[in-house]
């Protein structure tokens, strides 16, 4: 693999982690400060079934759930991303073989 | 075969030996000494499986060689980060100050979130040892940004250590009748003993195993009450809301401000909604900035294991501080149904009998009429927690195993601090300016001897606090300070760092000190001097709430300065390459 190809599959990598990174920070903004700003407002003295009151629960119980599954779910897309980018070099790799050979 | 040997034996054998010591007090000594032998004797578990972990390796030391599995570091992680505060205060302070106190527990979990998107898994690719490390190499190896973050990393630490073991004392001293004093001087000893075998490499496994006892023991009493109150449908975490209506409604029929009314109480010396809001996020900044925590997704093997750790890191924080609300509503539900009954009936009541000499529930009848108003009736936070299986007349074994959970929760966070900043002192400082060329044995022997310096230095500071009450009283403060400097120095450096490649040596040691000269001074005069704190639209912002002002200034002073100095060079910007890219076979 040239080392300019390779240069250029880690640039794009980078580029695209972070654009994952801005996407899942815009989630934790709304997650950890937007719903905790506008809770008190909207969900005030919202009941329903055996739940406490929502603009409590939100923040009590649905943040911290969401806020586990956006971690989880960036791991799960960063693997993607990884992935793709050992293949690239991966494939790289083998075209330089490939050449050689002939 | 050497039974020291095998790590997996040692925790079988201590365990079973452990559980059946337990069970011969039980049936043969009195409560007194079975709860003396239940809490005491967790720390000989910890200790030998520490022994079967000894390694003289600093790999082992400094990032227990790399090997961890990321749910075994999520369950380590999780007990360094749950404190005593978490175990025995948080629920207590959510029972007090009701929908006020939520930024404890929003800030206290999702700093985490933003930590596996911007910070753990960089860090962990960068394959440094330390904080101030990292922070070194960012800097193209400029020694004094190095020595800038060692001195921020005790600032950030000791507060918190000596907050930790005044945190042990008091568990010790309440739950044994011994002195708190003396109590923390068990506690540093008890964590020294099973830290000094081989640093990170033994408390790593022995922190996930004390993450299983605190969140067992926290779970037993809180559970056991909510199925006497019918809250299992089909989970207490979501069905206490007719608690809550119960509360409010005897709030409502004595006049009260209702439990979960937004901004109704002071939070951290601030009111009103912006310092609430600022309050949450200086804690979740402060999280991503704590070395003792930073230092954990060193341990993990990839870039990948590390973002995965952090998820198991908030999923088993998580089980904790869903359920502090309800420890809140049941014990608030406990409390409120006192109000209105005849004081002699109250007197009687077999928990408030236990609980009364220790000052944590107090009982004045003001206007004389004999039967109990809620002003009338005060109750100490930690009453929640440790006083719950007397509420609700559990057998008496139960409190000595919450006792256990709780001595684990505080000796798993100042093990973590003890550690980080011995490994800054010896690594950092020794290793790096004084005598480059230590051998690896001298290396470790020099970090041992240093955790036992510093464990003699908080002791001591613990001693001082816990036998002088007016510096006891800002002892629970300081563990939110602590992530107030956190916040204001190694969050943004780390962050910019890894983000934005022109930041430069300059930018970064500017941004501290600015950062920290910030947040101190503010602290120090509102917190300590009992200045009156800055007003903004008419809302007063507390200390905590200082820290969004602390990170703010070092952002941009880091900006400014690196702007107008000269981008660093190719070290750095391989640094960077290396950091930004996954491992590749």
């Amino acid at each position: 693999m040239t080392s300019k190809s390779r240069e250029e599959a880690i640039e794009k990598y980078w580029k695209t982690t972070r654009n994952v990174t801005l996407l899942f920070f815009l989630g934790w903004l709304a997650i950890a400060v937007i719903i905790p700003v506008l809770s008190p407002h909207v969900f005030l003295n919202v009941w329903i079934g055996n739940l406490p009151p929502l603009h409590w629960f939100m923040l009590t119980f649905v943040v911290i759930t969401l806020g586990v599954a956006l971690i989880f779910i960036y791991a799960a897309v960063m693997d993607r991303i990884d992935k793709r980018l050992r293949h690239e070099l991966g494939e790289a790799r083998e075209e330089v073989v490939v050449r050689r050979g002939v | 075969m050497n039974v020291l040997n095998n790590p997996r034996l040692t925790a079988l054998l201590s365990l079973t030996i452990y559980f059946a010591v337990v069970a011969i007090s039980y049936f043969t000594l009195d409560p007194y000494l079975t709860s003396l032998i239940i809490v005491v004797g967790s720390l000989f578990i910890y200790f030998f499986v520490a022994l079967s972990l000894r390694r003289a390796s600093v790999d082992a030391f400094y990032v227990a060689e790399r090997r961890v599995p990321p749910i075994v570091n999520g369950a380590a992680t999780a007990a360094d980060w749950m404190s005593a505060a978490s175990f025995l205060s948080m629920a207590g302070v959510v029972a007090l100050l009701g929908f006020d106190a939520i930024p404890f527990i929003i800030g206290w979990t999702l700093g985490y979130t933003l930590m596996a998107f911007t910070v753990a898994p960089y860090v962990r690719r960068s394959e440094t040892y330390t904080i101030p490390e990292f922070v070194e190499a960012r800097s193209g190896g400029w020694g004094v940004a190095r020595l800038v973050a060692v001195v921020m990393l005790f600032i950030i630490s000791f507060t918190y250590l000596t907050a930790q073991l005044t945190g042990i004392g008091v568990v010790f001293g309440r739950f044994l009748g011994i002195e708190a004093a003396i109590g923390a001087f068990i506690g540093v000893i008890g964590t020294v003993m099973y830290s000094w075998t081989s640093g990170w490499k033994s408390i790593t496994w022995i922190q996930a195993m004390q993450y299983v006892f605190m969140i067992t023991m926290y779970w037993v009493p809180v559970m056991i009450a909510a199925y006497v109150l019918g809250l299992f449908k089909p989970l207490p975490q979501l069905a206490y809301g007719p608690l809550v209506e119960e509360i409010q409604a005897r709030e409502s029929e004595f006049g009260l401000r209702q439990w979960t009314e937004p901004f109704a109480r002071a939070f951290a010396a601030g009111t009103g909604q912006l310092n609430w809001i600022m309050g949450a996020v200086t804690l979740m900044l402060g999280t991503m900035g704590l070395p003792h925590i930073l230092i954990r997704f060193y341990t993990v093997p990839s870039m990948r294991a590390a973002r995965y750790s952090v998820g198991w890191a908030l999923l088993f924080i998580g089980l904790l501080y869903v359920t502090a609300p309800v420890y809140a509503a049941i014990a608030r539900y406990s409390i409120s149904g006192l109000w209105g009954r005849p004081i002699s009936e109250v007197m009687e009541l077999e928990w408030v009998k236990k609980w009364l000499p220790t000052g944590l529930i107090r009982i004045n009848d003001r206007n004389n009429d004999g039967i109990l108003q809620p002003g009338e009736l005060t109750f100490h936070g930690d009453i929640v927690v440790v006083g719950m299986p007397d509420m609700f007349g559990m057998h008496w074994i139960i409190a000595p195993l919450v006792a256990m959970g709780g001595l684990a929760a505080a000796i798993s966070t100042a093990d973590g601090l003890l550690l980080s900043m011995s490994t800054a002192v010896t690594r950092d400082i020794y290793k790096r300016f004084i005598n480059p060329r230590v051998s690896e044995k001298g290396e470790v022997w020099m970090a041992r001897i240093m955790l036992w310096v510093i464990a003699a230095f908080a002791a001591a500071l613990a001693y001082l606090a816990l036998k002088d009450p007016t510096y006891s009283q800002y002892v629970a403060l300081m563990v939110a300070w602590a992530f107030v400097f956190a916040a204001s120095t190694f969050t943004p450096a780390v962050i910019l760092g890894i983000f934005w490649s022109r930041l430069n040596r300059y930018g970064i040691v500017a941004g501290m000190i600015a950062g920290m000269a910030v947040a101190l001074p503010y602290v120090l005069s509102v917190g300590v001097l009992g200045m009156p704190p800055i007003e903004v639209f008419g809302q007063k912002i507390g200390t905590t709430a200082w820290g969004v002002v602390g990170f703010i200034v070092n952002l941009v002073v880091s900006i400014v300065v690196s702007l107008v100095t000269r981008p660093e060079g190719k070290e750095v910007r391989e640094f960077l390459q290396k950091i930004r890219t996954p491992e590749i076979k």
